[in-house]
């Protein structure tokens, strides 16, 4: 269930995007989903109120487990308490959504579509040197994949996203060409002291992606940040 | 946090439909210069000298403005023959640069909160071009609702050569990366030590508003 790493996007590596999934942060997105079931939507409502923001996948699809997460190229929690001590970036949450148990083969640029939430605690490097164009690049590394030759396809021009003191874009991509490539759209935000990201990319492959635009932008145009960001 | 401004200088600015407004403040002494429409407060001593966007970016020295002319601009230097050439030089009187700038395109997307140091003069440029850089305090990350920005000091130049430049900034830039606005106040290295009192009451009482004003 691995993805292909010739093939396949891999979600960005290093201090750039890591996720830390732990049973905490599962418990969350159960509660959050658990204290909203009530309301006889035909929606899950995603996210942490912790981390204050949400978002809503359609009511069947499941949220992932922890090795669907790592088999797509996302470190583990070990990793990241690396990265949290040496003072770098370090995720806080992450979750994964589908309408399947398991993404296949494939992973992220398979037939089935995802939604993918994070958010990010920056360390003092990318605080300093973050800005609305490196965004793009939290969880899938566009900029790199342009120029390590992947074909590098923008659907829609790139959106600035201001909403009090968060800043940030709304962005649509192709990675790649024909059967292994990915397509993708996210909405990224950063607070004001530039200290914390929150990202939402929501995609599957691009023949998939065109099949499920309209769900997947819907899904995306949930996201909502409730933090004042100032 | 610091008062906000723009209500203490109320009377001196209502009524000025000008983009910028230059006047004695009733409350204490020195030059206020603000703009309720570019939403930015600040004072400099009585007596200095101070220099517009026109006759500025008519001046070679400030021809590397003129390309990108700044939506504000103003220079202001202190000491017994001011001149236009003083600011942003090693001159042994305190001077003031202070700018509002649009940002679009490129310059919107690339900016970071390390960049806001080289709003006025190009300081990872000129370290890179081997220039002597040297940073005389830790820089302050600032946050003010939607605003933020840097707080930096910095020597350009060899201090044992002639020529260098000592001058503490602050920059802000609001949320949407639209619009930044700088304030460089310095001198000589000896005028810096000399006067640092004055140049950090200056840099002291510049105020951006976070919310539109009027």
């Amino acid at each position: 269930m691995s993805a292909e790493p010739a093939r396949v996007p891999q979600a960005r590596q290093g201090a750039g995007a890591v996720v830390r999934w732990s049973a905490g942060l599962v418990g969350s997105v159960a509660v959050l989903a658990g204290l909203l079931a009530g309301c006889s939507t035909s929606a899950t409502y995603l996210g942490s109120t912790g981390q204050e923001f949400y978002f809503k996948a359609p009511k069947h699809w499941y949220t992932l487990s922890s090795s669907d997460l790592q088999s797509i190229g996302l470190p583990t929690a070990a990793q990241d308490s690396q990265l949290k001590a040496q003072g770098a970036s370090y995720p806080v949450y992450a979750t994964l959504a589908s309408p399947v148990a398991h993404l296949g083969r494939n992973g992220l640029a398979g037939s089935d579509p995802w939604v993918l939430g994070l958010v990010k605690v920056l360390g003092s490097t990318d605080q300093t040197g973050t800005s609305l164009s490196s965004l793009e690049d939290e969880i899938f590394n566009v900029s790199g994949a342009s120029s390590s030759g992947l074909t590098v396809k923008a659907l829609r021009p790139s959106k600035l996203v201001v909403k009090g003191g968060l800043r940030g874009t709304l962005v649509e991509y192709q990675l790649g060409i024909g059967a292994s490539s990915l397509a993708f759209e996210q909405e990224a935000v950063m607070n004001s002291p530039t200290n914390k990201v929150w990202v939402l990319a929501a995609g599957c492959s691009a023949r998939c992606f065109v099949s499920h635009q309209r769900v997947l932008e819907g899904i995306v145009k949930s996201f909502t940040v409730t933090a004042q960001g100032g | 946090m610091r008062p906000h401004p723009f209500t203490r200088s109320r009377v001196a600015l209502a009524g000025g439909a000008v983009a910028l407004t230059l006047g004695l403040s009733a409350c204490s002494s020195g030059l206020v210069v603000a703009s309720r429409a570019d939403r930015f407060y600040l004072r400099l001593p009585s007596g200095w000298k101070t220099y517009y966007k026109s006759q500025l970016l008519s001046n070679p020295k400030w021809s590397m403005f003129a390309l990108n002319p700044p939506r504000v601009f103003l220079a202001a230097t202190g000491g017994p023959h001011p001149n236009i050439s003083q600011p942003l030089s090693s001159s042994n009187y305190p001077w003031a640069v202070f700018v509002v700038e649009d940002l679009a395109g490129t310059a919107q997307q690339s900016l970071t909160l390390s960049s806001l140091s080289d709003v006025v003069l190009p300081v990872d440029q000129l370290s890179q071009q081997g220039t002597p850089v040297q940073q005389l305090q830790q820089g302050q990350l600032l946050v003010r609702g939607a605003l933020r920005g840097t707080k930096m000091a910095y020597e350009i130049g060899s201090g044992t050569g002639g020529g260098a430049i000592d001058y503490q900034q602050e920059t802000w830039v609001n949320s949407a990366t639209d619009r930044v606005w700088a304030l460089m106040v310095g001198c000589s290295p000896n005028c810096y030590k000399t006067n640092g009192s004055l140049i950090g009451s200056i840099v002291q009482s510049f105020y951006v508003s976070n919310i539109r004003i009027g």
